[in-house]
């Protein structure tokens, strides 16, 4: 008798189990399912930068710390690097001009950043942050920046540049420029009072003959190796140099007879650049890492010593040389800040008339300049 | 008993099963609706509650927040009236500030963001900013629209908020103190884990409990149900996965006057929490009922119902098995004790009857043992008389016979008139005790039949031998015919067959006083037929019912008028009988009568030999 019973029973607190796991399984299941499931770091990273782009001990102190390789790639110019981009090729972070972000963005090859992995982003000083180009640094991260100058013999030159319109008036024989579209259209357009964003076709125009009447004088400068002009400058290759913050410094050790200066003229035209994560990407939370990795104080600190430029990163600034801060060629003083223009992006139409009128520049400075040096 | 006793087990599949299955069954759908019912009213009415606990709070947020920025736009308007000039330098406006509490830092630009004037209560950000003219702040406002940005956090972790609005000479700027916003937003809290927090215009989280969101300026996604609720007039309500993860009911309303949504959300889990234990009591509660009931009820069905029919089984098959003295235990007087009662009754009745059969059943044998004593005594009688009583009736007839031969002197007329008649006597007596033994002997079964293949003529001629004095006398004509179907020679007992014929013919001769007589043989089918027939008196029809019965005369009596035994048809019928056939008889009276045997026609093998056979009884 009792054993039967307790069949019955048997049934009936089964039954009841069923019923109480099942009630109490739907808090559990909302429990442990929803915790955040930490993504993988990848196995390697790949960089796509210039050429001596980054410290070699940065990205082995990387791998160390986090276990992921790094595959460091080349581009020659920005122009390559979009090329690249745009035909699908595969990268984790690049280094690019602040000026091509907004069109690969509206091409949408960017991927949109996830803050939460890079909490580092708060040290981007408030100049950097919500540019026109990129509301809200959706998909960029301003990392350097920096002004374009002049770096001249200042004792073959008499009296000493302080424009840009004073290449035209001084005696010089060779200005060197860099196959950079901006940068030549750029100063072509300060020289005459202009926006190096304008994109007002006669003003262009204007630009664009201004700097043709110096075409004899127009050369370009070469892949050197230490990547400055500074040399070539001071075996009088050229007297002039368009140049930046690395190549002053080079140039004060190489002796006095060179000078660097930020010219004002429409603005000191600045350059920016960011690091992006390219929608084509092995891994965008190991980029993510890397990029928050860079952003620390002391790595970006190290990183704008190496290559002498201004960081944007706020927190660093008590990490940098006291020599970098107050050299005017690598952190402008506010005398050049204030007016000063950021090279930003086109529109499309824009874009276009520019690279139209670069083309043409090319071909008339390019086969008739002989590369000296 | 020859079927097998039934397993325990087995015989419980069918009706104690059954029932406790079925009120099982009914119990647990009666569970399962009553939960049910209860658990969705519950729910429903927890859900109302919840529904109206959250939107309540939801208008509080939206309110409170709608008063923040409306401080905010009436401060801003306000100093965009004033002239930037009193801005420039260390001037006593910095103490301005003061007046609006929520602003950290205030600047004028003109078009070109060149700045005008500023003032700020802690370190500027604004006016140190090289790229204004590349900001999104001053490019928005100097396209006239209104701006206000997104939740940024210093490297010194200080949160602030832009906002910048057009103005007849450019722009003006503010740096927002979003702390108070964020106080505000924190403090919106209902139930337990309800909560509330501030989404942008593009979904971007500016004031949540977890400020890591807000850092990490975390933007709704795109698919999650959050954006059918952003930048719509009306509110959203549903229940939905949040950026945790997490399953809640939230509420998004648009904050009005301002660009921002407030969501206000309680977890799943919390809203439900009523519910979910109400449906665990319910359902522990009624199951433990339900267990209860079904433990009761399988006793109560044992103890009225089961055993009690079970001792029922074990009562009839134990009468099947004969014990007739099993008495069924009585529990109590309901019906079913009624019928144990009177199954009880049945037994002991069955029981006194069975007692009486056997006692009838032994008294019968008892008579029977004394019929078979009384009929072998019969038979041994019959037999011991046959010889004693012979012995005499020979001396009798012999020394009649004797005396009438004129041995031991010659005898006067009349002397030999009376030894005729002792003769006569002697005769007749000696002829019935012969039919007596004839018919004794048939009836104890020990008349043995000798069949031997016989001359039927030759029989026939031998039977009119033995009457042909007694025809003469009576001057009565005889004749005799011989079917050419029947064959020449047949199978039978020639002295048995004799005996019939002779009581036949002394029959006919006896009761015809004159005319003829006739005898037939003849073939019939399988079968044959002898057939005596008369012109005598005839029989009347009423008598030709018991002439065959023993010592029945014609008459009816037992009298001997005619003379004979009132044997002699009982003998025919009793022989014929013995030989597998019958006698019947046609008769008239005054006219004659017909007797005809039938007798089963054996026509004997070419190797035919006699064969004896012993007449069944």
């Amino acid at each position: 008798m009792l054993f039967k019973v307790s069949r019955f029973s048997l049934l009936f607190m089964l039954l009841f189990a069923l019923v109480l796991v099942a009630c109490s399984s739907d808090e559990d299941k909302d429990d442990q399912d929803k915790t955040t499931d930490t993504p993988k770091l990848a196995d390697t990273l790949v960089i796509y930068g210039w050429a001596d782009g980054i410290p070699q001990d940065l990205l082995d102190a990387f791998t160390t710390e986090f276990g992921v390789k790094v595959d460091y790639q080349t581009f020659i110019s920005y122009e390559e690097a979009v090329e690249n981009i745009r035909a699908g090729q595969v990268y984790d972070v690049l280094w690019l001009g602040n000026y091509y972000v907004a069109s690969l963005i509206q091409e949408g090859v960017l991927a949109e950043y996830n803050y939460a992995n890079v909490p580092n982003a708060k040290n981007i000083a408030a100049n950097f942050r919500d540019l026109n180009y990129d509301p809200g640094n959706r998909y960029s991260i301003p990392y350097t920046w920096g002004p374009v100058g002049l770096l001249y013999r200042s004792d073959l030159i008499d009296p000493p540049i302080a424009q840009w319109s004073d290449l035209w008036t001084a005696d010089i024989e060779y200005v060197a420029i860099w196959e950079e579209m901006r940068t030549v259209l750029g100063l072509g357009l300060k020289s005459l009072g202009y926006s190096a964003n304008s994109e007002n076709p006669e003003e262009l125009q204007a630009a664009y003959e201004h700097l043709l009447t110096l075409k004899d004088k127009w050369v370009y400068g070469e892949n050197y190796d230490p990547y400055t002009s500074a040399y070539a400058l001071a075996d009088n290759r050229f007297q002039v140099a368009v140049a930046w913050a690395y190549d002053s410094i080079v140039a004060a050790d190489l002796g006095d007879n060179m000078q660097y200066v930020v010219p004002t003229e429409g603005g000191a035209m600045l350059w920016g650049e960011d690091i992006v994560i390219p929608a084509n990407n092995h891994s965008q939370y190991t980029a993510e890492v890397f990029i928050n990795y860079l952003l620390r104080p002391e790595v970006s600190a190290a990183y704008g010593e190496f290559l002498a430029n201004a960081s944007t990163n706020d927190a660093a600034r008590e990490f940098v040389d006291e020599s970098f801060l107050s050299n005017p060629a690598v952190y402008p003083g506010n005398e050049i800040l204030i007016g000063s223009e950021i090279v930003l992006p086109l529109s499309p139409e824009g874009e276009a008339l520019y690279i139209e009128l670069w083309q043409q520049f090319l071909d008339a400075t390019k086969p008739s300049t002989q590369l000296i040096g | 008993m020859s079927t097998p006793r039934p397993s325990p087990f087995r015989s419980r599949i069918t009706l104690k099963r059954r029932l406790l299955a079925l009120l099982a069954s009914v119990l647990l759908v009666l569970l399962i609706l009553v939960s049910a019912g209860i658990f969705v009213f519950v729910r429903q009415t927890e859900h109302i509650a919840w529904e109206g606990r959250q939107d309540e709070a939801s208008r509080y947020a939206q309110d409170t927040i709608s008063v923040f920025f409306r401080e905010v736009e009436n401060d801003l308007g306000f100093a965009s009236t004033l002239s930037p000039l009193l801005f420039q330098g260390d001037s006593a406006m910095s103490q301005n500030l003061v007046y609006f509490p929520v602003m950290k830092e205030v600047i004028y630009l003109d078009e070109n963001g060149a700045i005008l004037g500023s003032t700020s209560s802690d370190e500027p950000v604004l006016a140190n900013q090289f790229t204004i003219a590349q900001s999104e702040w001053f490019n928005i406002a100097k396209s006239g629209r209104r701006y206000i940005g997104n939740v940024q956090v210093s490297s010194q972790d200080v949160p602030y908020m832009i906002m910048a609005i057009p103005t007849p000479t450019g722009v003006l700027a503010t740096r927002l103190d979003v702390s108070k916003l964020w106080t505000v937003v924190q403090g919106i809290t209902f139930g337990d884990k309800g909560q509330a927090y501030l989404l942008s215009e593009d979904g971007t989280i500016i004031a949540h409990n977890n400020l890591d969101l807000v850092l990490a300026r975390t933007r709704v996604p795109e698919d999650s149900e959050i954006n059918k609720g952003l930048n719509i007039l009306s509110v959203w309500r549903g229940e939905y996965d949040n950026l945790r993860g997490e399953r809640v009911l939230g509420v998004v309303r648009s904050v009005a006057g301002t660009p921002w949504t407030v969501v206000t959300e309680i977890p799943v889990d919390e809203a439900r929490a009523t519910s979910r234990m109400a449906l665990q009591l319910l359902v522990g509660g009624l199951l433990a009922f339900a267990v209860i009931i079904l433990f009761a009820g399988y006793r109560l069905l044992n103890q009225f119902i089961f055993n009690p029919v079970n001792n029922l089984r074990v009562g009839a098959q134990k009468i099947g098995e004969g014990v007739l003295t099993h008495q069924i235990p009585l529990s109590n007087q309901d019906e079913i004790g009624q019928v144990t009662e009177a199954f009880n009754t049945m037994v002991n009745s069955l029981r006194e009857r069975e007692d009486l059969l056997v006692k009838q059943s032994d008294e019968l044998a008892d008579t029977n043992e004394k019929l078979i004593e009384a009929s072998r005594l019969k038979d041994e009688f019959l037999s011991t008389m046959s010889h004693e009583l012979r012995t005499p009736l020979n001396a009798i007839l012999g020394y009649s016979g004797i005396l009438l031969m004129g041995i031991g002197g010659q005898m006067d007329e009349k002397a030999q008139t009376h030894v005729k008649s002792i003769e006569r006597s002697g005769d007749r007596l000696l002829k019935l005790i012969n039919d007596i033994l004839d018919i004794a002997k048939i009836e104890a079964g020990r008349m043995k039949l000798v069949m031997q293949p016989t001359s039927v003529q030759k029989m026939a001629k031998d039977w009119y031998e033995r009457v042909d004095v007694l025809i003469q006398n009576k001057n009565l004509q005889y004749s005799e015919s011989i079917d050419p179907a029947m064959p020449e020679f047949i199978m039978a007992d020639t002295e048995q067959l004799a005996h019939i014929a002779n009581n036949l013919l002394s029959n006919a001769i006896k009761f015809t006083s004159e005319g003829r007589i006739e005898l037939t043989v003849k073939r019939h089918g399988e079968n044959w037929q002898l057939e005596v027939s008369d012109s005598g008196v005839g029989i009347p029809p009423e008598a030709q019912e018991y002439i065959f019965d023993e010592f029945r005369q014609v008459d009816g009596s037992y009298s001997r008028s005619h003379g004979g035994t009132g044997l002699g048809l009982a003998i025919v019928k009793k022989l014929a009988m013995a030989m597998g056939g019958n006698v019947n008889v046609t008769s008239k009276p005054g006219v004659g009568s017909i007797f005809t045997v039938t007798l089963p026609l054996q026509i004997p093998t070419p190797n035919a030999v006699p064969v004896s056979i012993e007449v069944a009884k």
